[in-house]
Formats: C-alpha cells, structure tokens, sequence
C-alpha cells in the first residue's frame, strides 16, 4: 500500500492530537486505591493524637485535649476524604491530588 | 513456624559492619544501608550506561533512560507547572532512588529498604520539608494562606485552620505509610504463599499435586508486584509534585 501525502499528513496529524490529549492517568487499581483511603484515614490520627496527648501531659488535663485532638483529626481524615471523593467525581477515578491538593485549583 | 522462616523474616535488619556510636546514635552498616547503598549505585550505572554511547536515534538502554527522564519530566510539568523547572533534579533523583529501592526488593535475597517506615519517611519528612521552606521563601507570611481557603466564614475559620493545618501535618505521614504498607504487604504476600508451596509439598502426594495453584499464583504476584514496585515510585514523585505545586501556587 503506498501512502500518499495526504495520508501522511492525516497520520502526522493523529499523531499530534494524541500527543497533545491530556496524559490518562489510570494508575489507581481498586486495591491501591482502598490502601491509599485508609492510610488517609490513619494519618491524621497519627499527628493528632499525640499533640493530644503531649497537651494533656503538659497541661495536666488527661483526658480532655486528648478527646478534642482525636476529634479534630477524625475531621481533618474527613476533609480528606471528601476531597479524594470529590476530585475523583470530578476528573474520573485517578489518584492524582494528594490531600490539599485541588485539580479545579491547578487550572485556576 | 520454624526459626528463621517467619513471612516477617525478610524485614529483620542485620547488622554488616558494627560501627562506633557517633554522637551517641548507633551508626552501624546494616542490610538497610547496603540496599540503599546499592540502589544509589545501581540507578547511577543506570543512566550512566544508557547514556554512554549517544546517538540521535536511541539504541534500547538509552531509550529507557530517555524514557525515564520524560516520564518524571512530565509528570513534573503536568503536576507543578514551569516553574517547578529548578526541582527537577530533586524529583528525579528521588524518583529513581525509591524506584532502584522499590525494584530490588525484587531480587531473591535481596533487602527492600522502602519497607521500613524510617526509611520512607525521612525521604517523606525532607520532601515535606524542603516543600514548607519553598513556600515560605517564595510567599513569605502569606504561605500560611493556605491554611484558610477563600470564601470561609469567620466563625468556623479557627475550626478549619486548625483541621487545615493537620492535613498539611500529615501529608508526610500518609505519604510514607502508603509507600511502606504496599511493600510490606506484597513482599508478605509473596512469603505466605510461597509457604503454601512448602507445606504443601511436605504433607503428602495429593496436596502437592494441588500445590501447583499457589505456585502458578506467585508467578502471578511477581508480575503484579513489580508492577507495584514501579506505581508506587510513581506515586511517591507525583505527590511531591503535587505538594511542590501547593507551595508555589498558592490559591
């Protein structure tokens, strides 16, 4: 099959578009997905509870700020959360934002 | 279980080479070190060979190489913008270190250094970091804007500063545990199953006949786990990006 130049332009042009599309980004399989959800959730518990907990050993209050900060990071896990779901809403399933980070915000 | 042969065992650290306490922290060569050690040299003859004998038209190892570069170029590009430009270095060497890591707890008998949490998140802790310092050079007291997105109403801003401030706190944390807990939890997988195979074999005729299913299974994991291996490197480089681009565009 001999190709004229039309054809040729035709694929150069394909090629370009394709090159161009924004990269897919379909790296999160259902497993990383879930163990990236939960290490979110973890996390937030991790910082916050020992600031509880060093709160209280300083102020002598066991266990009130302890109950507060577990509270607190309870809230921030969610926040998270929230923006996983929102962003994955948004731009299909991908794993791109990282907690705080925003897609909408990027372009912006 | 035998001595020796716990699916945990793979993680014990061994010390080498017993050095003298500096400064009172034990600074001993342990298998940890030498995995790392051997990732830094590993990732340098990397690129050094794919780039030993350049053409314009790449042969196979330099297209790897070119291929490696690219692919963090763009994800450097897509994820922090232009100005993220002078980082590169930092992202890629990154990258390729937790990469080298990643892929020689692949090799029998070898140490997976990323499968301790230390290890992942001093690397998390620098990024984290480096990230905060950039921020705060580049945008002086307006980086802590990022505490408060716009649009908060003045009675639930001390709320959201401070649930704000705690996901900033652990973006490190999630960032290394994730990195640790899918080593960890291949690398046990593969060991438990691979137990199976043992046992199976052990315990008469029949079983290890069976015993072709978890063999043909770890075939399977292997795949998937280099597969993991490579991913999770990936996603380690694309949060920092993805951090880095917080710091330099505030919103």
């Amino acid at each position: 099959m001999v190709k004229t130049p039309e054809d040729i332009i035709r694929e150069a042009e394909a090629l370009r578009r394709k090159l161009n599309e924004p990269v897919e980004r379909k790296v999160a399989t259902g497993y990383s997905e879930a163990v990236r959800i939960i290490v979110e959730m973890i996390a937030p518990l991790m910082v916050s509870l020992p600031i509880g907990y060093y709160i209280d050993d300083w102020l002598g209050t066991k266990p009130i700020f302890l109950l507060v900060f577990l509270c607190l990071g309870i809230a921030t896990a969610m926040t998270i959360i929230k923006r996983i779901n929102d962003s994955a809403y948004k731009t299909g399933v991908d794993s791109n934002a990282g907690n705080g980070a925003e897609d909408d915000t990027k372009k912006e | 279980m035998a001595d020796g042969h716990s699916p945990l065992d793979q993680f014990n650290i061994k010390v080498i080479q017993p050095l003298p306490e500096l400064f009172g922290y034990n600074i001993d060569f342990t298998n940890t070190s030498f995995a790392m050690v051997l990732a830094v040299i590993l990732a340098y003859f990397f690129l050094r060979i794919g780039m030993k004998n350049r053409t314009l038209v790449p042969h196979r190892m330099q297209s790897v190489v070119e291929v490696t570069y690219e692919f963090v170029s763009n994800t450097l590009k897509e994820n922090a913008g232009e100005e993220a430009r002078p980082y590169f270095p930092v992202i890629f060497t990154l990258f390729m270190f937790v990469l080298m890591c990643n892929l020689l707890g692949m090799i029998p008998y070898q140490f997976t250094a990323t499968s301790h949490i230390i290890v992942t998140f001093a690397l998390a802790a620098a990024v984290f970091l480096g990230v905060t310092l950039i921020g705060l050079v580049k945008h002086g007291i307006k980086f802590f804007g990022l505490f408060l997105p716009h649009g908060t109403p003045w009675w639930i801003a001390p709320l959201i500063i401070i649930i704000e401030l705690l996901a900033y706190l652990s973006r490190p944390i999630s960032l290394s545990i994730r990195l640790t807990a899918n080593m960890v939890a291949g690398h046990l997988l593969l060991k438990i199953v691979a137990g199976f195979v043992v046992s199976m074999i052990a315990s008469g005729i029949i079983l290890s006949i069976v015993s072709v299913i978890p063999f043909a299974l770890i075939v399977v994991l292997t795949g998937f786990e280099i597969g993991i291996a490579i991913l999770h490197a990936y996603v380690f480089t694309l949060l920092t990006c993805v951090y880095l681009n917080d710091a330099l565009h505030l919103h």
